[in-house]
């Protein structure tokens, strides 16, 4: 199936929308002592978080294969926000980089398993937004025939 | 339909998904401003004024002084962990006894002290000298001084006094064998050294 700019303008609207979790869970996961709310390094909560997530790219997307890229693509931006927000020091106060190692320890090698559960959450969240949206609209249209049979 | 017509459409459950995305915003931009006032306090908390002194006091004994302050401008609590302070004196010509211990003082995690924020603690040590072998030591410098041509009296020795602190900024509690990494975060080493002459 083709793809029509709608699509595009959807994809960039979820990824920017649902960035925000991933960027806090990333960040909460590497600093727990300094985010607020905390989770504490609970990777249970993580995927939960995670689904939640994924959800609405289910929801608002028809096509499945579009909803699970829109996964990937949210995941990164949110990524690469707490990544930013590690630099917050050092771009916003302009000051010294505390430990500049951590770009590479904590963000590209530790955190394998946190983006395994984002992604995997991800794709149990389209699939239950999908699930939740076909449910909707089958009650919607059986409301829309019981009244029609009423009439 | 476009877009927004969908979202007019489902305008219960955009409002929920922006307010999540806005709630997470939120905590990000929360927690980036705590991680920022950390940092920002890494570089302000410092000594000040350091001041050492030794002079004769009663029965012939020598006071060896040493004062600093440790400022806190920052907006958390400064727990204290350890403090210690070291006098001593240098005899590079020694091959024995180079170093000299004329002071010192140590304050362990035991001891709960800490600084709150936006104040600046005065700290005191001192040290009576009363100990023979100490003196003879000191005069043995002083002597030895003189034949170089440098004249000394036991107040205006050369003492080094090595003063150094860590803390723990706040209430940012985490695991500190297991997330040691945080240690670094949240972890103020500070010393001074009168041979380097810098606080």
């Amino acid at each position: 199936m083709k793809l029509v700019r709608e699509d595009f303008v959807k994809l960039v609207l979820i990824s920017l929308i649902s960035a925000p979790p991933i960027a806090f869970m990333t960040f909460d996961f590497m600093f727990p002592n300094v985010s607020t709310p905390s989770f504490g390094k609970s990777l249970l909560l993580v995927f939960l978080l995670s689904i939640l997530t994924g959800m609405p790219s289910g929801y608002f997307t028809k096509r499945t294969d579009l909803a699970m890229v829109s996964v990937f693509f949210y995941t990164a931006v949110g990524y690469a926000l707490a990544v930013l927000f590690y630099s917050a020091p050092y771009t916003l106060y302009d000051l010294e980089n505390l430990l500049p190692a951590f770009y590479y320890a904590m963000f590209f090698r530790f955190t394998i398993i946190l983006l395994w559960l984002f992604i995997l959450g991800g794709f149990m969240g389209t699939m239950f937004g999908q699930l939740v949206r076909d449910w909707i609209r089958r009650e919607e249209t059986g409301l829309v025939f019981a009244e029609r049979r009423k009439t | 339909m476009s877009i927004l017509e969908k979202a007019k459409k489902h305008w219960v459950t955009v409002t929920l998904y922006i307010v999540m995305s806005l709630f997470f915003l939120g905590a990000c931009l929360v927690s980036m401003n705590t991680y920022g006032a950390i940092a920002q306090a890494q570089q302000d908390i410092r000594l000040q004024n350091p001041y050492d002194d030794a002079e004769i006091v009663q029965h012939g004994n020598l006071n060896v002084s040493f004062s600093v302050e440790v400022a806190n401008p920052s907006r958390y609590t400064l727990h204290i962990y350890t403090l210690s302070w070291y006098a001593t004196l240098v005899n590079s010509s020694s091959t024995t006894d180079r170093i000299t211990s004329i002071g010192e003082d140590y304050v362990g995690p035991t001891k709960y002290f800490e600084i709150p924020a936006k104040t600046t603690v005065n700290l005191t040590y001192w040290s009576i000298v009363s100990d023979p072998t100490v003196f003879s030591k000191l005069f043995g410098f002083i002597n030895y001084s003189a034949g170089l041509g440098q004249s000394y009296t036991l107040e205006t020795l050369p003492y080094t006094h090595v003063f150094s602190v860590m803390a723990f900024i706040g209430e940012f509690e985490h695991e500190y064998t297991r997330e040691g990494y945080l240690n670094d975060l949240v972890t103020v080493m500070l010393t001074y050294s009168s041979t380097e002459e810098e606080a």
